[in-house]
């Protein structure tokens, strides 16, 4: 499922300086203090409790665990969520 | 913004029962539904949708096994629905609307900025003048016209610039800081002589057009020629042989003296304010007074009234006053000047009168004046010689031209 990169798309995303949300589509990952969490490049809601939401993203899933989570909006591939967030993990 | 956008179009409060909840929420997304404030209580899901986005959720609830309930309806489109028998509510609603359209055709605010010398109000009441005042139609305003009609009315406002804002009628000027004012030329043309105006010795005269009738030291009485516009041409034999007449024109300056005499009482009186106040208020409408004022108490007694007009913009003033009226109540006490005090007095009376003398240019050169008291009042008396420039223009008196004789013609 997870489609490495070519060496080549590598090479020319690093010579040219291409972020890597634009040439390999990283999640960004953006918080604002605990209360506030915004999730680019992601592809789709795998869990949502209220103390705990998994999104999957293109290279590994994105664990936010808090409390009172709750999702202010989402779109196809940006979200952000309120609460009090205690933790944020990478799964693979 | 958005939130505004979603109670304009209506938006829907939604209660989730589903097995897969995650899967229903990926399809919104795929499907670009817009969803907002989801959340997730006990174990449903409720979150806000759009109306449009509602009806398509049909098919994703077939698919994910999924029941909606609806929790709350919001927005305009709902709001209108609901109060659709209130008609005065939405007759308000409209008139609002039109009385604020109509009133946005009026100017309802004047302002002026940039002038120091010409006040506002004097510019306003210009304006009230040419008909143009708070309440008039946006539309009959011509801003360059009025623009050059200010520039003609005050010559000392070198540009204007007239603009409508709004309801304001903006007015920025620019004034002439320049206060070099030319000269008038003093063309008077006219044939005068130079008479004096009072009595003294001379002191100093200079001549600039004319034939000075009197020197330096010697005395002038009020009336005398200082100066002759009558200019004598002489033929060699030192016959006049024509008259030429120019207007006088020379600075005279004379020793002159004033006589100074000033009395006053020893005893004077003078307003003790007690201390004791009353205070009322009063209103006016156009000439309509209305006060809550008793006739005072107070024996004697001074009112100072303090007025305030209101006013709905910087400049529109309402005929409505209101204020209040307070009475200070005083009585007379009689006093006594002492000998320094009445001094002090008489030499600032003295001081006042030199000052006066001096604004008009005269230079006091011999101050001669006594104070004297006596048992019942105070007295400033003496003279003060000074010196004074003099001299008024009065016509000429035109004489007859000389008779030429004719020269004897020789025969040959």
């Amino acid at each position: 499922m997870k489609e490495k990169p070519s060496k080549i798309t590598h090479n020319i995303a690093n010579s040219l300086q291409i972020p890597r949300d634009l040439a390999y589509k990283d999640a960004i990952i953006t918080m604002i203090g605990s209360a506030e969490l915004y999730i680019e490049n992601y592809k789709c809601i795998l869990e949502y409790e209220e103390r705990w939401i998994i999104v999957q993203t293109k290279t590994n899933k994105v664990k936010v665990e808090g409390k009172h989570l709750q999702i202010e909006y989402y779109t196809n591939d940006e979200m952000k969520i309120k609460g009090k967030i205690a933790h944020v993990f990478y799964e693979t | 913004m958005g939130q505004w956008i979603y109670y304009c179009k209506g938006y829907l409060h939604i209660r989730l029962i589903s097995n897969m909840p995650e899967r229903f929420l990926n399809l919104c997304a795929n499907h670009q539904i817009p969803i907002w404030n989801l959340k997730h209580i006990d174990n449903y899901y409720e979150m806000n949708i759009t109306v449009s986005g509602f009806y398509q959720l049909k098919p994703l609830c077939r698919k994910t096994c999924t029941r909606i309930q609806i929790q709350g309806k919001y927005g305009l489109p709902f709001f209108f629905y609901k109060n659709k028998k209130r008609t005065a509510f939405f007759v308000g609603i409209v008139l609002c609307i039109a009385v604020l359209y109509g009133m946005s055709l009026f100017i309802w605010n004047i302002h002026v900025d940039g002038n120091l010398s010409n006040s506002t109000q004097s510019i306003v009441t210009y304006l009230e003048e040419i008909d143009i005042h708070h309440g008039i139609r946006k539309s009959t305003i011509d801003c360059s016209e009025l623009a050059v009609s200010i520039r003609k009315e005050f010559p000392d406002i070198i540009w204007v610039s007239v603009k409508i804002q709004g309801t304001r009628l903006i007015l920025h000027v620019q004034e002439n800081t320049d206060t070099y004012k030319e000269e008038e030329a003093v063309n008077d043309e006219t044939p005068s002589d130079l008479v004096a105006d009072k009595e003294g010795v001379i002191v100093s005269m200079i001549t600039r057009q004319g034939v000075p009738q009197k020197n330096q030291g010697e005395e002038c009485k009020k009336g005398d020629i200082l100066v002759l516009g009558r200019l004598d041409i002489t033929d060699d034999n030192g016959e006049a042989v024509r008259y030429q007449y120019v207007s006088a024109d020379a600075d005279v300056y004379i020793r002159t003296s004033y006589q100074y005499y000033h009395e006053f009482p020893l005893t004077y009186e003078k307003r003790e304010y007690t201390g004791k106040k009353k205070s009322s208020v009063f209103f006016q409408i156009m000439d309509y007074y209305l006060s809550a004022k008793r006739k005072s108490s107070f024996k004697n007694y001074h009112s100072v009234s303090a007025a305030n007009r209101v006013k709905l913009t910087e400049n529109f003033y309402l005929p409505i006053t209101y204020g209040t009226l307070t009475d200070y109540e005083y009585h007379m006490e009689t006093y006594v000047y002492s000998n320094n005090e009445a001094v002090a007095k008489a030499e600032e009376r003295l001081d006042q009168f030199i000052s006066r003398l001096q604004e008009k240019e005269v230079t006091i050169n011999e101050n001669n004046v006594e104070i004297e008291i006596n048992n019942t009042s105070c007295i400033a008396k003496g003279t003060l010689i000074v010196i004074e420039k003099i001299g008024k223009t009065v016509p000429v008196t035109n004489l007859e031209q000389p008779k030429i004789p004719e020269p004897e013609s020789t025969e040959e």
